[in-house]
């Protein structure tokens, strides 16, 4: 593919060349997110319908199959009613500022060996950057609606995700010791040789704590004292209808699948395969399940997503302060007293990690 | 070359109009969203100079974590648009003033170091091609230790002192205590009583 659009593309100047060759996998990746979302709306109304001993949407299409495609032409169809007294800028500006961050995160994301949009040197810190922007359209799309209710929620989101982000920093800050670099590549590569050489070993408690901050991070159960729908309605996003609660929405989602992808890359190998490692595997007719790929990615990713819609079915909403003690209290200390050890570890070389 | 040129200048002029709208704006979450976006502009700027950890520190440092601070007072305090207003043109001309010294500054700063600063000038610096995270890490951790240890301690310092003015334990609240809750024996708490048939 690549060689047939360089050589179309080969009259070119190299630099345009290179901008609408980014420009075409930017396209394919979001386009591929997109579709993922239709799907996890539907795999976890299912999976939670299941969970509930009920049978989910089960009405549009081969076993309710089309249902969040029927769904989502609804909301793209329905009226968008900005309230009179809204901030109507900023009113329709936060649905955006909350996708594009969300989108944008997607471009130093190691698929595959091969396949990456942009790997930058700084690949961690940018993730870091651009999930810390999130807030912003937490935040205006609450206080632009001019409602109590969405304000009240904006400012538990801002409160939330600034105190979570702290312990999400920290998570980081372990496995870039471990693998001494900030590149998304180089990490995954620090990682190859099999299950036990992933980072899930030497830093499970740093593993545990991001997963539960990239929850409170996208403000999903049993997190999302945001939406609280039992005390505040919807949260921030109470005043918005049709196409504008349906970015929120896929923002959300998208975060979910993104957080979902960053646990298998940071701590579970990325692309590296479950078999890596087992020798005897390497000279059979199996050798192809030793190969790294991005299915092995992929379904990593969709089983931290299934935890997400587990969570979900399983946890009654945290109370607001349990929330702040959880993530002051208990998390940041874990991940203090762990890079401390990682220290130790270092120092004595113990574990997967050499001294460069 | 022409393509960073034109992002160049894309962004220098958001940027400008950007620093503008955080002084000509009524409304301060207006402002507040103008610096902002000055800060993402700037950051965008310095990845033009390949300076990417500083680039992204500063939009995760200051968009990230300040700004939400700031928004979230400004929010908080509801200010009253027209009344915030009134007092500009009182301090237009300390403003003026202000500005001017700068400038004047800046203008001698130039003049003086003339010879450094008119070069050659171009947006990519990369002879260096080692990623400047490690540069910069290496450099703050061998020889500016001591100041990087000293700058890191004053800041502790100003939690610690802000944390201890603002900290404030009201009496007679009724809350959880975690400890006393997880602590607590049935056996203390509850009396089982056999009661026999003819005893009611």
């Amino acid at each position: 593919m690549k060689e047939f659009l360089s050589s179309l593309l080969s009259s070119l100047d190299p630099q345009w060349m290179s901008l609408i060759w980014s420009l075409f996998q930017i396209a394919i990746v979001t386009a591929c997110l997109i579709l993922t979302v239709i799907f996890l709306v539907f795999f976890e109304r299912k999976v939670i319908g299941y969970m509930h001993s009920r049978v989910g949407p089960n009405r549009v299409g081969p076993m309710g199959t089309l249902q969040s495609i029927a769904d989502t032409i609804k909301l793209l169809l329905k009226e968008v009613i900005i309230p009179a007294k809204a901030d109507k800028f900023f009113f329709l500006l936060s649905p955006i500022l909350l996708l594009v961050p969300a989108l944008a995160a997607w471009a130093v994301i190691p698929f595959s060996p091969e396949f990456i949009i942009a790997d930058i040197n700084a690949g961690l810190l940018y993730l870091l950057a651009l999930t810390s922007f999130g807030v912003y359209g937490v935040i205006l799309g609450g206080w632009a609606s001019n409602s109590k209710y969405a304000f009240l929620g904006s400012m538990r989101a801002a409160a939330q995700m600034v105190a979570y982000e702290i312990a999400m920093g920290f998570a980081l800050v372990g496995v870039l010791m471990a693998s001494g670099s900030l590149k998304l590549g180089e990490i995954v590569a620090a990682q190859s040789g099999g299950v036990l050489s992933w980072f899930w070993v030497p830093l499970f408690p740093l593993f545990i704590v991001y997963f539960i901050s990239g929850i409170a991070e996208t403000n999903r159960h049993p997190f999302d004292l945001a939406e609280g729908e039992a005390e505040i309605v919807a949260g921030f996003h109470v005043e918005y209808s049709g196409i504008g609660f349906a970015i929120f929405f896929l923002a959300e989602y998208i975060n979910m699948a993104l957080i979902s992808v960053l646990t298998s890359i940071l701590f579970l190998g990325g692309w590296e395969s479950f078999f890596a490692g087992l020798t005897f595997l390497e000279d059979s007719i199996l050798a192809f399940v030793v190969e790294p790929s991005i299915f092995w990615l992929l379904i990593k990713a969709l089983f931290f997503l299934f935890v997400f819609v587990w969570l979900r079915a399983s946890f009654p909403r945290y109370r607001y302060d349990q929330l702040m003690s959880l993530g002051w209290k208990v998390l940041i200390p874990i991940t203090i007293v762990w890079i401390g050890v990682e220290c130790v570890m270092y120092v004595m070389q113990v574990g997967p990690w050499s001294v460069a | 070359m022409m393509l960073l040129e034109i992002i160049f200048y894309v962004f220098a002029s958001v940027l400008i109009c950007a620093s503008l709208g955080v002084i000509l704006f009524k409304n301060p979450v207006y402002s507040a969203f103008s610096l902002i976006l000055a800060f993402i502009t700037t950051g965008l700027l310095w990845l033009l100079l390949e300076a990417e950890f500083l680039a992204i520190v500063l939009v995760l440092v200051y968009v990230g974590a300040v700004m939400v601070l700031f928004l979230f007072v400004i929010m908080m305090l509801n200010i009253n648009i027209e009344e915030e207003n009134s007092g500009f043109t009182k301090i237009a001309p300390i403003a003026i003033f202000l500005g001017l010294v700068i400038a004047a500054e800046l203008i001698a700063l130039f003049w003086i170091q003339s010879d450094h600063f008119i070069g050659e000038a171009s947006f990519s610096s990369s002879d260096i091609s080692a990623n400047n995270t490690l540069l910069l890490g290496t450099e703050l951790f061998t020889k500016y230790i001591l100041s990087f240890e000293i700058a890191g301690f004053i800041l502790l310092l100003a939690i610690i002192v802000s944390i201890s003015l603002t900290l404030r334990s009201r009496k007679n609240v009724k809350k959880q205590v975690a400890r006393d809750q997880i602590s607590a024996d049935p056996k203390k708490r509850v009396r089982m009583v056999d009661i026999k048939k003819g005893d009611m």
